[in-house]
């Protein structure tokens, strides 16, 4: 593995040294990111050898180089990854490669490029390539894309090709995507709308897949596949002053596949937002609609991979460690969701506002399911997602019961003087384990959390930062528990952490943290996960060394997620850019 | 610009309606036939017997009736199927292009699943063959095509059996498939074919229409429906272990229109990845 990326440090380097000389007056850039981890057994949160199957050494890293000169941009991005059994990322990301590379020429009317793709269409519900390293995710799409600006304002894309599928040759089978885009921005194109108050863009997209297989086959069932699928989309971005208010809706023919098991219904998604800023204020309310809205260019894909919509997540992100535990993963068959955001900050001089003012924040955001209601095949009620028909009916404004996520938070930060700085918040959690991390029959967790971090300033570079947090759970020690499934409960009851921080700006900093979850209904998992940390930065380069515990956990970025398996062991991350 | 953009916005709008399959009810086909568990027709000690390890091979002549040098081609296919007297089966498929425009009811051959054959090999021009689903080639190529797999192992067993009730018209078939190799592949499949052997009607010749012209082999259709067959182990992993012992069994009417006299089933055991024939069998109904 060393020798791999050794190789690759080299014919990097190599190649943008190369390109230097060659074609002098251009600009390069580039970044390179290398993850290191050192597993080791901890019978205390049950990793055994067994578990670590050998492979107790793992490393992922990228480089990335870009090329510019003019109009013409030209990048390259290697991938290694060196996975084991602890790192969490499905199996088939291991491996090493070029993984991307683009060629583009833009001069600002037209713009071409051939290669590696990622482009979204309005918010990305029926079009969103990207790269997420943390994730282990790139539906990046191999093709060609033409931008034309035919005047200021206007905007038509039109792309093709295929996904990257991991390191599944770009040869074998799955779909075929085109789209075409078109944005409209009123106050750019219309002479009399320039730096006027009201703002307006307007968009419409469409993309088609094509898989080449007509029918699926089922034991003696034959599906008949479209193979074209179409999905449309219109949306709207309206502003006046302060007001904001944005929609998008989506649609999607009938599209069977593996993740919807096999059923023709119509997808269909709304996402609109209303938003009010002035100063010392900020509000914001999203809802969100989602029916059936999976979309993928292979029809047998199941996991996160070969998207071609994306579905954004209207959540608040927690960054704490307690919480942050519990992110709400998206889901594309079906969920109804609102979001609602007040920040507010109580103005300086004033009882509540002190010398440096006060900011408050409330968030409340909930997700539910969609409403299902068995539909009737040639005079028959058939169970709801029964595959080879329309699967299922679902009015449009009603509400499923199901509560898939529910987070109420209140936030208070506050600078009492220049040396001190104090954040309060409280969140209460509803997180279906079921639904989200698939733990069938799962009690859902309530939840309640407090969290308070003080920072003291020591001095101009040197400061402490001191985090504490607690959770509450609904289950609670003396939980009767089902001993068959010992999986619901890996990171259930009360839990308490800490962590303290010290930082000499702007290079060095060391942290130790514990989280102790003391309050589990199985009493072998009241573990404590504790690491230490230190993290050297110097220019573009950012070196973070951490070792101890790490407790099972969902990584999530935009709704997407993948799950962390408890681990011990050290692990080193280097990042620099140039 | 203006004329550019209603241009580009014709041509999206073009994009957009011939880029959507809206499908309408039945979204699935759930075949006429009945396919059961127990055995229908049972394998003797002779079949076993008769099995002489070798490969059985698949000729598809992919033909017209409209295509004047598809005779020559059949003539072909069936002299080499005499010199390899049971190690060559030969089907006759009839896409849907214009050399297949039927002169009468009697001369539909077409089917949807041979034109589905025709297109995934990219046959555009007829006669036109294939020997196992290798790739598609030429008449004159056959013979040496053939003869490369001829005599070679059988990596399967396959024996196909059938009993026919005359005043039903039902077929009960048991096709007994056995691994004599392990086979590397996620994704092997038995396909199942009705084949209707000399039908006298209308061929185009090279001295024109022959009304009495003798259509041999011809592929009626798969039996279950499926094109591309059933995969025989759904819970296969990416191999399938030597030794390996599957029995399919199903039953089925034949239509009215076809001549059971004269009706044939002819299975072949494919790695649908490659989409090549791995061995294949036939049996008379009757």
């Amino acid at each position: 593995m060393k020798k791999i990326l050794l190789i690759a440090a080299v014919m990097l380097c190599a190649t943008a040294a190369y390109a230097q000389d060659i074609l002098s007056g251009g600009k390069v850039s580039g970044s390179f990111q290398v993850d290191g981890n050192y597993y080791w057994e901890d019978k205390g949160i049950d990793i055994t050898e067994e578990s670590l199957d050998g492979q107790l050494f793992g490393a992922y890293g990228f480089g990335k180089l870009q090329y510019q000169l003019g109009n013409f941009t030209a990048g390259i991005r290697y991938e290694a990854y060196q996975t084991t059994p602890m790192s969490g990322f499905d199996a088939r990301v291991k491996g090493n490669g070029i993984a991307n590379y683009f060629a583009t020429y833009d001069n600002g009317t037209i713009g071409i490029t051939v290669g590696d793709i990622y482009d979204q269409f309005g918010n990305g519900l029926i079009f969103r390539t990207y790269e997420e390293w943390t994730l282990g995710y790139d539906n990046s799409l191999r093709g060609v894309r033409a931008i034309f600006r035919p005047c200021d304002g206007v905007t038509f894309k039109g792309l093709y090709g295929k996904q990257r599928y991991y390191w599944v040759s770009y040869d074998e089978e799955r779909g075929l995507v085109r789209g075409i885009d078109g944005e409209w921005d009123l106050n750019r194109s219309i002479n009399a709308l320039n730096g006027a108050k009201f703002k307006a863009t307007l968009g419409a997209s469409f993309v088609s897949k094509y898989e080449s297989e007509k029918e699926h086959v089922d034991g003696d069932i034959k599906y008949i596949l479209p193979q074209n699928v179409g999905a449309y989309a219109g949306r709207i971005n309206l502003g006046y002053g302060k007001i904001g208010l944005s929609a998008e809706y989506a649609r999607k023919i009938n599209d069977p596949s593996a993740f919807n098991n096999w059923i023709y219904r119509e997808g269909q998604e709304l996402l609109a937002s209303l938003s009010y800023s002035q100063k010392g204020l900020g509000m914001v309310l999203q809802v969100k609609r989602v029916d059936n809205m999976s979309f993928k260019s292979m029809n047998t894909a199941l996991r996160n991979d070969l998207d071609i919509g994306f579905i954004p997540p209207i959540n608040y992100t927690h960054s704490h460690s307690l919480p942050s535990m519990f992110s709400y993963s998206t889901q594309p068959l079906g969920e109804m969701g609102m979001q609602f955001q007040v920040n507010y900050t109580i103005p300086k001089k004033t009882l509540l506002g002190g010398k440096y003012g006060t900011k408050l924040a409330f968030n409340f955001s909930q997700v539910n399911d969609i409403k299902r209601n068995p539909i009737k095949v040639d005079g028959v009620e058939v169970p709801v997602y029964e595959p080879g028909t329309e699967g299922y009916d679902s009015p449009f404004f009603e509400i499923g019961d199901r509560v898939f996520y529910r987070d109420i938070n209140f936030e208070i930060e506050k600078k009492i003087n220049a040396k001190w700085n104090l954040t309060l918040m409280y969140i209460n959690l509803h997180y279906d384990l079921d639904k989200i991390e698939g733990h069938e029959g799962a009690e859902d967790v309530e939840a309640n959390f407090a969290f308070g971090e003080v920072i003291y300033k020591i001095n101009r570079k040197h400061s402490v930062r001191v985090e504490l947090q607690h959770m509450w759970d609904n289950i609670g020690e003396n939980y009767d528990i089902d001993p068959m499934h010992p999986d619901f409960y890996v990171k259930r009851g009360n839990w308490a952490a800490f962590l303290v921080e010290y930082t000499i700006a702007p290079k060095l900093f060391f942290s130790i943290a514990d989280k102790y979850n003391y309050g589990n209904p199985i009493s072998d998992n009241r573990d404590h996960y504790v690491t230490g940390s230190i993290g050297f930065i110097k220019d573009q380069t950012r070196i973070a060394l951490s070792g101890g515990r790490q407790s099972q956990g969902l990584v999530c970025v935009g709704g997407v997620c993948r799950e962390v398996p408890a681990s011990s062991g050290v692990s080193i991350t280097i990042t620099t850019s140039f | 610009m203006k004329k550019i953009s209603v241009i580009l916005a014709s041509l999206a709008l073009v994009f957009a309606m011939t880029s959507c399959d809206k499908l309408k009810e039945p979204y699935k086909i759930e075949p006429p036939v009945i396919v059961v568990d127990t055995n229908l027709v049972q394998l003797t000690a002779e079949d076993t017997l008769n099995f002489d390890g070798k490969i059985v091979v698949l000729l598809e002549d992919y033909t017209g009736v409209r295509c004047v040098n598809c005779p020559e081609a059949a003539e072909i296919a069936s002299q080499l199927q005499e010199q390899n007297e049971g190690h060559l089966i030969v089907l006759g498929v009839h896409p849907n292009t214009a050399y297949q425009i039927p002169y009468n009811d009697v001369t539909d051959f077409r089917t949807e699943e041979g034109n589905d054959w025709n297109n995934y090999f990219n046959i555009d021009s007829y006669p036109s063959g294939t020997v196992n689903r290798k790739e598609a080639i030429g008449n004159p190529e056959w013979t040496a095509a053939v003869n490369n797999v001829i005599g070679s192992d059988a990596p399967v067993r396959l024996i196909v059996k059938t009993a026919y009730n005359e005043s039903e018209r039902e077929v009960s078939l048991s096709v007994y498939s056995k691994f004599l190799t392990t086979v590397e592949s996620d994704d092997v499949r038995l396909t199942l074919c009705m084949m209707e052997d000399s039908i006298v009607g209308p061929q185009q010749t090279t001295t024109g229409v022959n009304t009495n012209y003798m259509h041999r082999h011809v592929f009626r259709g798969t039996v279950d429906g499926l094109t591309w067959g059933r995969v025989l182990d759904i819970n296969s992993g990416s191999t399938i272990e030597s030794g390996r012992y599957f029995a399919t069994n199903m039953k089925f009417n034949v239509d009215e229109k076809y001549n059971a006299d004269q009706f044939y089933i002819v299975a072949f055991i494919t790695d649908h990845n490659t989409r090549q024939v791995l061995m294949a069998a036939e049996a008379k109904i009757k």
